[in-house]
């Protein structure tokens, strides 16, 4: 089958016929993953993804790290979006009292910081909220997300997207 | 000699190759175009304040300015103090007659603010103190000094560098 020359039935090396089996696997996997996976499709464009997130209890000083106009960043550093808007209010929290009725109590110097990004992404057909195609954003998530200068827990609560669905 | 020559001249396949590795570093390229790209700045020097929280008054009497502190976990330099400041230390608990939760005053404790000068290596999304400790404000390290460990929160990063120029 392989003669002295190593070609396949005297007309095409092993060499060359293994080149041509890994371009198919590269073509096969180049069409999966951007015409048919439905997170990392390209046939859906991106559209502006606007997001809220809240940050509970938190002191000034540390409040003062984190600006309109700063990127945010996932915890492994990939980029989620920049901060639009950044909206405080005083902190609260809920305890039981001496008749063990649960109540809820401002905290003194803490406040609760709502923090609002835009980034880009997509809705797929699943209606999951992709940004960048590959961050999958759920309200009710809590998340770490850190900026150049801050870390802090984000409790994710609204989600909008202008594109077409 | 000439045989030899034959041998080395490029075929269709060996171009194939050529542009698989090309395609696969475009690839590799576009998917991680949304992680942090480094901007490095040598010779800069960044400013950061951490508290000590509910240490001893005996501990605090240990911290001095031009103290060389290194993270616990790492053992890496993380900076020289540059000032030191005692103040009371505070807990959060629920006040019942007034409703609220308060800062209470903390017996037999101090906390302690200390300024931190340290030189930095700047990313899109980090800030890297010799180039290797991760800086954000709102996380807590362990920090080791001369003869004292303590946990310091880190309230304030000072936006700006101190430049040495």
């Amino acid at each position: 089958m392989i003669d002295r020359n190593g070609k396949l039935f005297g007309k095409i090396s092993v060499i060359d016929l293994a080149v041509i089996l890994l371009l198919i696997a590269f073509g096969i996997g180049l069409f999966l993953k951007f015409g048919v996976n439905e997170t990392t499709s390209t046939r859906q464009s991106e559209a502006p993804m606007t997001f809220q997130l809240l940050w509970q209890n938190v002191r000034y000083e540390v409040a003062e790290n984190l600006m309109v106009g700063d990127t945010l960043c996932s915890e492994d550093g990939s980029k989620l979006g920049k901060i639009t808007d950044i909206q405080t209010e005083p902190a609260k929290q809920t305890y039981t009292d001496l008749d063990g009725i649960i109540k809820t109590a401002e905290i003194d110097q803490r406040i609760d910081i709502t923090v609002i990004v835009e980034g880009s992404g997509v809705v797929n057909s699943e209606g999951k909220y992709m940004l960048n195609r590959n961050y999958e954003l759920n309200v009710g998530a809590s998340t770490n997300y850190v900026t150049k200068y801050v870390s802090f827990s984000g409790l994710m609560q609204e989600i909008t997207w202008d594109g077409a669905a | 000699m000439a045989e030899n020559l034959k041998k080395r001249k490029f075929n269709l396949f060996d171009g194939f190759i050529i542009l698989v590795i090309i395609a696969a570093i475009v690839v590799l390229f576009a998917v991680n175009r949304n992680k942090g790209t480094t901007e490095t700045e040598v010779g800069d020097t960044l400013r950061y304040l951490v508290e000590f929280v509910s240490i001893t008054p005996e501990t605090s009497e240990m911290i001095h300015e031009g103290d060389t502190i290194y993270t616990s976990t790492t053992k890496e330099k993380i900076g020289t103090v540059t000032s030191v400041e005692i103040l009371d230390s505070t807990k959060q608990a629920i006040d019942y007659d007034t409703g609220r939760f308060v800062q209470s005053l903390e017996e037999n404790k101090v906390a302690v603010h200390i300024w931190v000068e340290a030189p930095v290596t700047e990313t899109d999304a980090a800030l890297l103190i010799e180039n290797t400790t991760s800086l954000k404000a709102g996380l807590t390290y362990g920090v080791l000094g001369p003869g004292y460990s303590a946990a310091g929160y880190v309230l304030t990063i000072e936006r700006g560098v101190v430049n040495n120029d």
